[in-house]
């Protein structure tokens, strides 16, 4: 076996030059190269000194080298890092662990790892701090899921003896050989007792690169060690994307050989002609030499060897510095976008990091932008905004924002008197309460109270109902008081209800519940029940009193909105807080009514409870203690969540004042302790079971014991429609549906105006019940085949005949920025389309308000609702596009069609788009409604697809990408977005909420939405801009130079000749004319950024691709042959008849091509900094220089050419430079 | 320090890397582009009068000899001819003496590589060094031993090998074949091979190339410095032309007595040994005559290139300052730029 040190460089030292060379050389760029060299070695055909030729390819291997050895190094130094992390390593001489670096761990050692740090390899696990022999993982190194997974210790592998000794372990375990599915893993272990075979698998192991979590310490043993580990065996190298330009460019590349090949032809076939003609006349060899054997050339086999000797000629008109340039200005592009302040989050600090490196130019040439909406077009800063609790709805002003309040216009009487009443109650005080902004406390709390009370009617606890009839009690007498408040408002409504009414009203709704709930009315381990007086009258009545209210909310406010992640649990009181309350303040605002604050609802209890080692407060867990409940409203607790979601439902049950506290197990039995507010007390409720949350079932639910009376609920929560078609369907009662009602349509008001939304439900289940499921249960659980299938079976077998409590509404504000980085997309020709797993209502508000959807849009809903055979009645909307056959099944609303088109489509419709819902579908009928589905949604502004499934995110893409060969962006924020991202010609990444996954597999990286705008308008642009104008500008510089050699052909009877000494014509393109194109490519700015931001149509120039176009391209062309006639024929004139030697002139003409040359860029160039100067005039100065200099030092080099003292002579000549004056002159006139 | 901790992450606030250096943007624009117009104009009409006026002040004489014998056959039969030349002008100043080639290949690819510049520089070549490059005008096979030729190739083996006799009535013209060759090309690029002082055994073991009359040793009778290598008449060939047209200084005017002020008009003779084959080839050669100026030989072209150039910028100007004034009324300065960029 290997050591566990692992090696992620390509090279060694040793190995660095061969390998690298060889990599090199599988670039068509460096083979071409090569084979330009080795075509200068035959004698024959050689053009130039086979060693100058060299010399270019050398010099690009080794910037390529370079480039590699940095790159190596940097994962060189990774390594190191890496293989000297430690761990601990049991030793078995002494039976302890000692530290040990991870590149010495071998297979079959035992180490323990500690909590919060890596695994240093694939370890079996043998032991764990944990009594029940589990442990959590965190695997986002791995997979990119944040959450915790659970890993067991390999059963009873040590016998009936629960303590684990290292030593005396002496098991042969069998295992696959290694191999890269991180989620397969099959084995077995055999006991040195002879014992039975004990099979081992995933879940026993622990994968190198996850992170221990909320487990003291684990051990194990080592079985995949380094370059064997399932982590190594997946990593891949990034992957290479190529960009819409340089795909272009490839395509002008190809013509550039073709008009290789053709003038090597003409060349060739010159020679032909030429030598024909020669070999006729007599005396020809004075000037042909001979062949070694004397005799003269035969003209076609000349003809031949010219064609070759043209090849190396004319090389350079194949640009292929051009890729090294071009990896050169990309990665200075890529520098300028890394360092941009505008796309800097101080809040988070985090900068924009480009992952890709050589598609810095598509961001100019974007043509849809697919976003995710949550956590990307919003924060994903979940708040607990609203819900609806048997049919009412309360509101929660978490940021002392007025709530709206819903009013069900046509709800009729509610059946339930209790409902009534608090209707009556909010109806009345609302509509005057929430205006003024200095009634909100009574207001607020008064709602806080009430939702409260209500959260507690179907709240787990039925027992509290007696209490809450207390509560009530005391209410009322509140409500009454505020009558005598000074302050006020005089309009405000006052309601006083009769005592005995409520009392009524209390008792009647208690009497709707079956008896056996009043038999634990009052148990006395209920504290709540000895104090059903405080927030006591005394204390209401005194203004000051109330008024502290305030800033405990404001407290509240604070602990709702921590964010949720890492897990703090310090007595730290808000500033806000300590400045506005004196003790006794305190001292009121900690003693009111607990029930007040009571039990959690069932809403956080069950988030909390169905995401198992997902949200928790850890500290809590490891620690083993609990916040003294006094203390509790006082602390900031960090709460770590699945979702943000369920960590804004904690926190909002924090706020009032039920408090997670503690999770624990203990001998296989999971419980749950919720702290009541205020010497509430604690309640343990045992969790049974967890059906954990899945994509199809799109719910999770939780079973669990009352710790009171025993009795086994099932908790469930879900979205919307997975609850409600898993509600009790034998609906006799009048109360459950009329509250099936209302919450429904409160679920679409609250959707309506942007809220997420989740329904709550629950069942009570008898003993018997329960056990027959969990018979059935663990058999599925047992099954090996199909196990997945049988558990989400067994999953839904449980799900059923629910009960609707109510439902949550979270409000996912959106970021900043985003209607106006939208609006400046749309203006910039980009169709946005947003793809969210949301509901069609939440999703289309969220549009809404994001300036998606304009006021008069007109709004396509292609919604169906019956999968089978259903073909899309697009013609509905597009009658005169589509002919298509009419089919049934569809539930499509037609409207007017006017200009302005707003598509919103669902997962399911989606389904039949895509052809992955139904298997039957056949394929053509998949493609038909495909093609109309892309056509109609070429029409539309915009498209918002909801409800869509992770893959479907990628399909759409992938979809719209494939027909219509458009250039698309993605940009999401979380696991879910992954595939959309990887299929997107661009993906961004949000570093947002949800973890680091589409970070991972995106392109680029940024903090906000709304660093889009910049990022596409400006940066997007320039970088399209310089690139293509940097492109165009090295085929143009190469063709010209190249232009010259070949009129020069004319003149030398097609011998291949060439005037341009040799170190010239090879280093032309590397020295004399790079640098300043590369600056151009960095830094020109075609247009400045504030013009670029404030006209986004602009963008569309790169839409367009209207600055590098074919036609651009070979007009391009046309300069480089108009310049090059300039130079070459006016100075071929000039110097006609004069004694000018060959490489006199050809320095002549190389001085004009620079010039000109350069001076082109220089047109080109839109701004000039001091950088540019100092490039242009530099590369001239580098020009002179390099003649002056290399025509003195050697008198015998470079034979043929040999310039010695040539550029010295040249430059005393006026000759030479009134024509390098006038060639200038006249060869740039025309731009 | 909490900002600074806070932030690590954040970019340099230079105006570098915020790409917001101080830039000059020049803007394609009528104000901007027609005053090039007239800039060029008026510096190019200038230039090139001067320079035309410099180039026609250039006496030039040429007289094409290539048919004064028609039945010549080769490089190493030597024959004469005589040509009567009469000088309108008198030629001030330094006179050169050229010859003139047209349709001789000296760029032809083959013939350019065919030397060696090591052998030149005045290192010995042994039989087996010798460049290959020379081939097939490397070795000589004499009488079954094979000697390297020095100078080795086409192009020293086709050295042009005409002299010319220039006389005025009875007396000969000085011309002197010295001071035609670089300089540098004299002291540095060319040197005999060792003993220097003793050319004939510095070369006995080399053949000659077969087309010369005479060994590299013996090239100039009259000045014996002027042997070997260093012969600047052999110099000045190694220095291949660029065209097939063109022409090589065959020597200078001596200015001693009679000649102090160049070359006076008048009746002159010009006695040609005829040698160097072209009408084989379809060539011709000339004699010529010329002064210089600062801007080399007589070439009008520049100075007309010059004229023309800046009066079309000017007539370019003038229009569209035309159309400018015109389209102003109508839709500004965007048609202009764009006509322009």
């Amino acid at each position: 076996f290997d050591k566990n040190k692992v090696q992620t460089t390509k090279y060694t030292v040793l190995s660095f030059l061969p390998k690298n060379l060889f990599e090199q050389f599988h670039r068509f760029a460096n083979c071409y190269f090569v084979f330009i060299v080795l075509l200068n070695f035959v004698p024959q055909v050689g053009a130039i000194q086979p060693f100058v030729s060299m010399a270019p390819v050398i010099v690009i291997l080794f910037i390529q080298a370079v480039k590699d050895l940095f790159e190596d190094y940097g994962r060189y130094k990774s390594d190191v890092e890496i293989n000297s992390a430690e761990c601990f390593v049991l030793k078995s001489s002494d039976d302890k662990y000692h530290k040990m670096k991870w590149s010495d761990l071998q297979v079959g050692d035992i180490v323990r790892v500690v909590c919060n740090s890596v695994i240093p390899a694939d370890i079996l696990l043998l032991h764990s701090s944990d009594p029940d022999g589990i442990c959590f993982i965190e695997t986002s190194n791995l997979d990119g899921e944040s959450n915790l997974k659970q890993r067991m210790v390999v059963p009873k592998h040590w016998g009936d003896n629960h303590e684990f000794y290292p030593k005396e372990f002496k098991s042969i375990i069998e295992c696959q050989t290694p191999n890269n599915e991180i989620y397969k893993f099959h084995g077995n272990m055999i006991p040195a007792n002879g014992g039975e075979k004990i099979s081992v698998n995933n879940s026993n192991l622990l994968l190198r690169g996850c992170v221990i979590r909320n487990t003291d310490y684990v051990e194990g043993i080592v079985l995949y060690a380094g370059h064997e580990t399932k982590a190594m065996l997946n990593n891949n190298g990034p992957r290479y994307k190529r960009s819409k330009l340089e795909r272009r460019m490839n395509t002008d590349v190809i013509y550039c050989v073709v008009l290789l090949l053709v003038m090597c032809l003409i060349g060739s076939v010159g020679n032909g002609i030429w030598a024909s003609n020669m070999s006729n006349i007599e005396q020809a060899e004075l000037f042909i030499p001979n062949e070694e054997n004397g005799e003269a050339l035969n003209p076609a086999l000349s003809g031949f060897y010219m064609f070759w000797t043209m090849v190396i000629l004319l090389q350079v008109l194949i640009p292929i510095s051009l890729y090294v340039s071009m990896e050169i200005v990309k990665w200075g592009q890529v520098h300028m976008i890394n360092s941009d302040i505008d796309l800097y989050h101080k809040e988070t600090d985090t900068p924009i990091r480009c992952r890709a490196l050589n598609i810095t130019e598509d961001l100019g040439q974007i043509q849809y932008v697919f976003s995710d909406k949550t956590g990307t077009l919003t924060e994903n800063k979940m708040i607990f905004r609203r819900c609806t609790i048997g049919g009412v709805d309360y509101p929660h002003a978490a940021n002392g924002e007025s709530p709206i309040t819903f009013l069900l216009p046509n709800a009729g009487p509610p059946r339930i008197y209790v409902q009534t009443l608090f209707n009556t109650i909010l109806n009345t005080y609302n509509p005057q309460l929430f205006i003024q902004p200095n009634t909100h406390f009574c207001n607020q709390d008064i709602c806080r109270l009430y939702l409260c009370a209500q959260l507690s009617l179907f709240c787990v606890l039925h027992g509290r109902l007696l209490n809450l009839l207390g509560y009530v009690r005391v209410k009322s007498i509140g409500i009454s008081l505020f009558e005598s408040l000074p302050f006020t408002p005089p309009y405000t409504p006052i309601i006083t209800l009769p005592y005995a009414t409520l009392r009524h009203v209390t008792r009647s709704h208690i009497n709707l519940h079956p008896p056996t709930h009043h038999q634990v009315t009052s148990p006395p381990q209920y504290p709540i029940i000895k104090l059903p007086h405080p927030p006591t009258p005394s204390s209401l009545y005194h203004p000051q009193q109330l008024s502290t209210k305030r800033p405990a909310s404001h407290h509240r406010r604070n602990i709702s909105s921590v964010s949720a992640r890492e897990v703090l649990a310090t007595v730290a009181q808000s500033e806000e807080d300590s400045t506005a309350m004196d003790p006794t303040e305190i001292e009121t605002d900690v003693t009111p009514d607990p029930v007040l604050y009571e039990k959690l609802i069932s809403t956080p209890y069950s988030t909390f409870a169905c995401n198992e080692a997902k949200s928790r407060p850890l500290v809590q867990r490891r620690t083993n203690h609990c916040f003294p409940t006094a203390t509790t409203r006082y602390l900031k607790i960090r709460y770590e969540a699945e979702s943000p979601d369920e960590a804004a439902l904690v926190y909002a049950a924090h706020a009032y004042g039920c408090v997670l506290a503690h999770r624990s197990s203990h001998g296989g039995k999971e419980s749950v302790t919720i702290t009541l507010p205020d010497g509430g007390g604690k309640l343990e409720f045992e969790v049974l079971h967890k059906l954990p949350f899945d994509s199809t079932r799109k719910r999770m639910s939780v079973i669990v014991r009352d710790p009171r009376n025993g009795q086994i609920t099932l908790y469930c929560k879900g979205a919307d429609s997975a609850i409600l078609s898993a509600l009790r369907r034998d609906q006799q009662d009048d109360v459950q549906f009329d509250i099936i009602n209302r919450t429904k349509q409160y679920l679409d008001k609250y959707g309506r105006v942007g809220l997420r939304t989740l329904c709550i439900s629950k069942r009570v289940l008898t003993e018997a019940e329960y056990s027959e499921w969990e018979q059935l249960h663990r058999a599925a659980e047992r099954d090996l085949e199909n196990r997945d299938q049988m558990m989400i079976n067994s999953f839904v077998r449980m799900e059923d005949n629910l009960e609707l409590l109510g439902a949550t509404g979270i409000e996912d504000r959106l970021q900043d920025g985003v209607p106006e980085t939208i609006e400046a997309l749309r203006q910039a020709g980009i169709q946005v389309w947003v793809v969210t797993g949301d509901k069609r209502e939440t999703a289309t508000n969220i549009g809404r308000s994001c300036r998606l959807i304009h006021q008069n849009d007109e709004v396509i809903e292609l919604i169906t609702e019956t999968p089978t055979q259903s073909n899309m009645r697009y013609r509905n909307y597009w009658t005169p596009l589509f002919q298509a056959k009419t089919t049934n099944g569809e539930n499509c609303r037609k409207s007017n069609i006017r200009r302005q088109f707003f598509m919103v489509i669902d997962g399911r419709t989606l389904d039949f788009v895509l052809g992955t819902g139904n298997r039957d579908q056949p394929d053509t009928l998949v493609k038909e409604i495909a093609d109309k589905f892309v056509l109609l949604a070429r029409r539309c502004r915009s498209v918002l697809c909801c409800r869509a499934t992770p893959l479907q995110k990628g399909m759409v893409l992938k979809l719209i990408k494939d027909k219509l060969h458009v250039m698309t962006l993605a940009i999401g924020d979380g696991a879910n977005d992954v595939s959309m991202i990887q299929v997107a010609d661009i993906g961004v990444g949000l570093s947002g909420q949800e973890g680091m996954q589409a970070v991972m597999s995106s392109d680029y990286a940024l903090a906000q939405f709304r660093f889009l705008k910049k990022l596409l308008l400006v940066h997007g642009h320039w970088n399209y801009a310089r690139l293509a104008s940097m492109v165009l500008y090295f085929f143009y510089k190469n063709a010209a130079f190249v232009f010259l050699i070949f009129w020069f052909q004319i003149l030398c009877g097609f011998s291949g000749g060439n005037m341009i000494e040799q170190s010239y014509l090879l280093i032309f393109n590397l020295i004399f004319t790079s640098v300043p194109p590369l600056v151009n490519g960095v830094l020109d700015k075609d247009i400045d950024a504030a013009t670029l931001l404030k006209k986004p149509e602009l963008y569309m120039q790169g839409i367009k691709d209207e600055l590098y176009l074919q036609r651009t391209f070979w007009i391009n062309m046309l300069d480089a042959l108009y310049q090059s006639l300039i130079i070459f024929f006016f100075l071929y004139v000039i110097y006609l008849d004069t004694e000018v030697g060959l490489i006199e002139w050809g320095t002549v003409v190389t001085t004009a091509a620079v010039f000109v040359i350069l001076i082109h860029l220089g047109i080109e160039t839109k701004t000039w900094t001091w950088i540019h100067w100092v490039c242009q005039i530099g590369s001239v100065l580098v020009f002179f220089a390099y003649s002056l200099i290399y025509n003195i030092v050697c008198a015998t080099c470079l034979p043929p050419s040999n310039p010695y003292f040539v550029m010295e002579r040249v430059i005393q000549t006026g000759q030479f430079w009134f024509s390098i004056l006038l060639v200038t002159a006249v060869a740039l006139f025309p731009r | 320090i909490t900002e600074e901790k806070t932030q690590k992450h954040l970019p340099d606030n230079t105006a570098f890397k915020q790409q917001r250096l101080p830039a000059w943007a020049p803007i394609l624009s009528a104000k901007s582009t027609l005053p090039i117009f007239f800039i060029v104009s008026i510096a190019f009409v200038p230039i090139g009068v001067v320079l035309l006026v410099t180039s026609e002040a250039v006496v030039e004489f040429q007289y094409d000899y290539t048919d004064c014998i028609i039945n010549q056959s080769s490089m190493t039969q030597p024959c004469t001819c005589v040509i009567n030349i009469t000088l309108g002008t008198s030629m001030d100043g330094n006179v050169y003496a050229y010859y003139g080639l047209t349709n001789f290949f000296q760029n032809h690819r083959r013939y350019v590589k065919s030397r060696d510049d090591n052998q030149l520089f005045g290192v010995h070549v042994a039989t087996t060094s010798v460049s290959t490059s020379c081939a097939p005008y490397n070795l000589f096979n004499d009488n079954g031993t094979i000697r390297p030729i020095a100078p080795c190739g086409a192009i020293a083996n086709s050295m042009f090998n005409d002299t010319f006799t220039f006389s005025q009535g009875s007396a000969q013209v000085p011309i002197v074949r010295t001071g035609i060759a670089w300089p540098t090309d004299y002291s540095v690029k060319f040197n005999n091979p060792f003993p220097t002082n003793d050319l004939d055994q510095a070369f006995s073991q080399y053949a000659k190339p077969s087309n010369w009359q005479k060994p590299v040793q013996s090239l100039d009778r009259n000045l014996s410095t002027n042997n070997g290598y260093k012969n600047e008449a052999f110099i000045v060939w190694m220095r291949t032309a660029a065209f097939s047209h063109f022409r090589k200084p065959y020597g200078i005017l001596n200015r001693v007595a009679g000649y102090t002020n160049g070359l006076p008009s008048g009746q002159y003779t010009l006695l040609v040994d005829y040698n160097f084959p072209v009408t084989a080839f379809g060539g011709r050669k000339r004699f010529i005559l010329s002064t210089t100026s600062w801007m080399g030989g007589k070439n009008s072209f520049l100075g007309v290139a010059y004229i023309v150039f800046g009066g079309m910028c000017f007539i370019g100007g003038i229009l569209l300052t035309m159309i400018h004034l015109h389209a102003r009324n109508t839709r500004e300065m965007s048609l202009i730029s764009r006509l322009h960029h």
